[in-house]
């Protein structure tokens, strides 16, 4: 028996005792052989089995598994009950149809922050507001037009 | 039990599937597991609490969180280690509060001085060493019970103490030096005594 063997034997003698049928099943087919080389180690495990082989034996009462059964009996479960799922809406459409409005809304703003509006927007709407004319009625425009005649 | 008249399980099945169809509200099912389990979880309430009054009550407790939600346990094969946790640590929170009762509740446990006494019997020597074990640690005294007492493996106790194999081993160590240091007094009488009269 190496000093590994001869470590763990009295390892396992000082945690599980004498008796080799109380070992760990892998210690028990290792070590058992040579429980007749442990000299004090097995005695005194010995002896310390026998004192905790004194103690009291817990007494059971009559009736234990009937009473927890009775009381199991008596018990509802106190199952959860999940809350009931939404029953599914119809579809809207109406946000799909705010898409484009926010997105002209979006594109107004950036284009009015920006003040290039004369590059995109016809001439005729917004010539002479972008040329900063002092008549924004149009009126004087009306008036170069008066003279000509119409085939 | 909820009411449930189900298909009575089989007697041979594993606590898994004894979970599964107690979870479904199979009351036979759980009756099996009581059956199964019930009084080793009952011996080690015992133990742990010195014979307490209430040991009855507090195995029943762990059976009844148990069926409340039978699949709280996720692994069947550590029924056993679970139960056992639940149970011993019952004990040890009901330990930790303030003791409010009457001494009738204090469980009798003989004195090292009966030992003095030349007359002693198995009874009294019986309560000698249940009073060693009561003074161990919380640990060591629940790893004592599950390994020596209950004869469970290294690894379901490690499993029940939620720990490992090898802090079993050292729980187990200490409990034993532990008693014998404390009944180091009385170490001889005690063997000699049950020599002079055999079980």
């Amino acid at each position: 028996m190496d000093d590994n063997m001869k470590q763990r034997l009295q390892a396992v003698l000082a945690s599980y005792g004498a008796d080799p049928a109380r070992w760990p099943k892998a210690d028990r087919d290792a070590l058992e052989h040579f429980l007749g080389s442990t000299g004090d180690d097995l005695g005194e495990a010995a002896a310390i089995d026998r004192i905790l082989d004194l103690a009291s034996a817990p007494p059971v009462p009559a009736g234990l598994e009937s009473r927890l059964l009775s009381r199991l009996s008596k018990d509802v479960r106190s199952t959860v009950v999940p809350f009931a799922r939404p029953a599914p809406k119809p579809a809207r459409s109406w946000p799909w149809a705010a898409v484009p409005l926010a997105a002209s809304l979006a594109l107004g703003i950036y284009l009015g922050a920006a003040g290039d509006l004369d590059g995109i927007l016809p001439q005729a709407v917004t010539g002479d507001l972008a040329a900063g004319d002092d008549d924004p009625s149009g009126v004087d425009a009306a008036t170069d037009y008066s003279g000509d005649v119409l085939s | 039990m909820n009411g449930a008249r189900v298909k009575a399980a089989d007697s041979d099945a594993g606590d898994g599937e004894l979970l599964a169809a107690a979870a479904r509200g199979d009351a036979v099912a759980f009756g099996q597991i009581v059956n199964r389990h019930y009084l080793p979880v009952y011996r080690l309430v015992w133990r742990m609490s010195r014979g307490h009054a209430d040991s009855e009550d507090i195995a029943q407790d762990a059976f009844m969180k148990l069926w409340q939600n039978p699949l709280q346990v996720r692994e069947a094969g550590a029924l056993k280690g679970w139960l056992m946790r639940v149970a011993a640590n019952a004990v040890i929170d009901r330990a930790r509060k303030p003791v409010i009762g009457n001494l009738d509740d204090v469980p009798e446990i003989a004195d090292a001085r009966e030992l003095q006494d030349a007359g002693f019997d198995r009874q009294q020597a019986g309560r000698i060493v249940d009073r060693a074990i009561a003074a161990l640690p919380e640990r060591q005294r629940l790893a004592l019970s599950l390994v020596y007492y209950e004869g469970m493996s290294n690894i379901d106790a490690a499993t029940a103490l939620e720990t490992s194999v090898e802090a079993v081993e050292s729980l187990l160590a200490r409990a034993r030096r532990g008693l014998k240091q404390s009944l180091s007094q009385n170490w001889r009488e005690l063997l000699d005594g049950l020599g002079a009269r055999p079980m």
